[in-house]
């Protein structure tokens, strides 16, 4: 990579200063006659000699690269310029721009590294996500000097190095099951009675039922052979349905203040985590007008990876058209419908709605929480949002009221007291 | 948009690595060992002293550009203005002094302010400095005998000597303007 009008060796202020320090204070000592003077020129001569005799003849190779395609949120990659030998060449200073929710290491992004005479040199600079999406390391700028800072190359500009940073899950555990699943194996307990771990009852014995699950202490007493029933094991679907329409707040990144969609993506990537984690099948739906990204179900860490691949390029934009059939699309009956929304957008409740009155279990999670709520300098501003508000409160009681439950999102147990409640209500919904 | 010098001299200051404050100190601390120098050896006025110290100062802040060469001009014109001999042994300390100043204003201005340096790049340029200061010792040594002595020639030897640096200014000249392969 090369080519740049920088990209040469060019004589520097030092070494002009050198050249005409020998000079001057030469001239100084002979038309003076001043032996002392002599003495004060001798450094610069040896100074100015030295560094033109090494001037380096050959221009540096340079490439640059960033180690991961994918990180996580709050972890870094290191992006490396790597610089060709040049004979003469003393050291690499590489300095990087930084870009948004991008944090660099060490501060600055500024690294210097000294020049082997026959190796290539890297000089890397730590570049970590300060926040989920689509983020870039880089630009760069590289330069090279000789020794005592005669000649200078570049700075010679490097192109800047992009790379997804996959949202880190929030901590969510849950120690509820699923309300009515109705896969063929996993951990959720089933309506019916099956292979598995919970207890269920007492009943005769049929042809058929296996002998260690009778209960002898029954049977003996009633003179009858009675065997343990218990309820079969299954996974479930879980549909998580991502509102981004809006984005609302400010987002400080990882460590900072979190706006909606930061809430929310990171909510919607420990639910699939967790629920993932469990066996269950996870599909993710993403409501945006910009970004309408689906997932479609799946197991396993490979298809976690996936989401949060899916989650990392989620842009808001609000879409007032979507269609709800199309969002009951691929979810059959006992298909657990989580939807993560700041409930900002009157479109997501009506979805939720629809999705729960085709007879679905639908959990809303609230991820418009206290800090995420946006800061206004203007009162007529601050006053819309407060109407906005006193509507949103109008809606999720009304959306409650259709029996969708509205949980705000609180991390662990979140949804724990939700899916008891529905796990209780009789199953329904079409296939 | 109009960069601003000022600003960005300011945000240099403000963000300099420790070790970039210690390349910035090794300007500074000469300029001052210079000026006590100045006022134990040759009995400078203290406007000159303090005109020593703000000129370090003033290279140690702006490496990049003329500044470094003004303060060494400046420092140099004060040893010889100061003094009315022809010859003073400290003069080995002003010189010595010179050397780290311009070659701490090397480095400062060579590599980004806010990168710290690794600790090779200290040996290297030290014992660099150390084979140039052993030069100057070895020259001055022979100074101090050479001044003891009175020569004889008239303006001869200066001539010569004036002709010797021409040919050597020349000489770089061809050197540092030979084309490089790009």
């Amino acid at each position: 990579m090369s080519g740049g009008p920088r990209d040469r060796w060019q004589l520097t202020a030092a070494h002009l200063r050198a050249l005409s320090l020998a000079a001057v204070l030469s001239l100084a000592a002979l038309l003076l006659q001043r032996l002392d003077v002599v003495v004060l020129a001798v450094p610069f001569v040896a100074v100015a000699a030295w560094g033109a005799l090494t001037r380096p003849t050959g221009l540096p190779s340079t490439r640059i690269a960033f180690s991961r395609l994918q990180v996580p949120e709050g972890r870094n990659g290191h992006l490396t310029a790597t610089v060709g030998p040049v004979e003469h060449q003393d050291s690499v200073a590489m300095s990087v721009s930084s870009s948004p929710y991008v944090r660099l290491r060490p501060d600055h992004g500024t690294r210097v590294r000294l020049v082997g005479q026959d190796s290539e040199v890297d000089t890397g600079v730590a570049v970590v996500a300060d926040r989920w999406g689509t983020r870039q390391a880089g630009p760069a700028l590289v330069a090279g000097a000789s020794p005592w800072g005669a000649f200078r190359w570049g700075p010679v500009p490097l192109p800047a190095q992009p790379f997804t940073a996959v949202p880190q899950a929030s901590r969510f555990d849950s120690s509820a099951p699923a309300p009515h699943p109705r896969g063929i194996v996993g951990l959720h307990r089933s309506d019916r009675r099956g292979d598995g771990s919970e207890f269920a009852t007492i009943r005769p014995f049929q042809w058929g039922d296996r002998l260690k699950r009778i209960h002898w202490p029954r049977s003996l007493r009633t003179g009858e052979l009675h065997v343990t029933t218990t309820h079969a094991d299954q996974d479930t679907h879980v549909a998580v349905v991502l509102d981004a329409h809006y984005d609302l707040g400010r987002s400080e990144g990882l460590s900072g203040r979190p706006s909606s969609l930061d809430l929310s993506v990171r909510a919607a990537a420990a639910v699939a985590e967790h629920f993932l984690q469990q066996g269950d099948r996870v599909s993710l739906r993403v409501l945006s007008r910009r970004t309408p990204t689906t997932v479609r179900v799946g197991t396993g860490r490979r298809h976690f990876l996936r989401i949060l691949q899916a989650l990392a390029t989620v842009q808001p934009g609000p879409r007032e058209e979507n269609d709800p059939r199309r969002l009951r699309t691929g979810m059959r009956a006992g298909t657990l419908v989580v939807m993560v929304s700041a409930l900002a957008s009157q479109d997501a409740v009506l979805q939720a709605a629809v999705v729960s009155r085709s007879g679905l279990p639908v959990v809303i999670v609230d991820t418009l929480a206290e800090q995420t709520h946006p800061r206004f300098d203007d009162a007529v501003a601050e006053l819309a949002w407060r109407i906005r508000m006193l509507e949103r409160d109008q809606e999720i009681r009304r959306v409650q009221g259709l029996g969708v439950p509205v949980v705000p999102w609180r991390g662990p147990g979140s949804l724990d007291a939700v899916l008891r409640q529905l796990t209780r209500r009789p199953a329904g919904g079409a296939a | 948009m109009i960069d601003n010098p000022l600003r960005d001299v300011t945000y240099e200051l403000r963000t300099m690595s420790r070790s970039q404050i210690l390349v910035r100190l090794c300007v500074v601390g000469p300029a001052v060992l210079t000026a006590v120098v100045l006022a134990v050896v040759a009995d400078a006025g203290g406007a000159a002293v303090a005109g020593v110290v703000l000129a370090g100062l003033l290279a140690a802040a702006l490496p990049h550009g003329p500044m470094p060469l003004v303060a060494i001009l400046f420092v140099a014109g004060s040893w010889t203005a100061a003094l009315d001999a022809v010859w003073h042994p400290a003069v080995l300390v002003v010189a010595l002094s010179l050397l780290v100043m311009h070659t701490a204003c090397a480095l400062a201005a060579t590599v980004p302010s806010a990168a710290p340096l690794p600790g090779g790049y200290w040996v290297l340029h030290g014992r660099r400095v150390g084979v140039v200061a052993a030069a100057t010792t070895g020259l001055w040594g022979l100074a101090w005998v050479i001044s003891g002595l009175t020569l004889p020639g008239g303006p001869a030897p200066p001539l010569l000597a004036l002709t010797a640096v021409a040919l050597g200014l020349a000489a770089h000249y061809a050197l540092v303007t030979r084309r490089c392969p790009t």
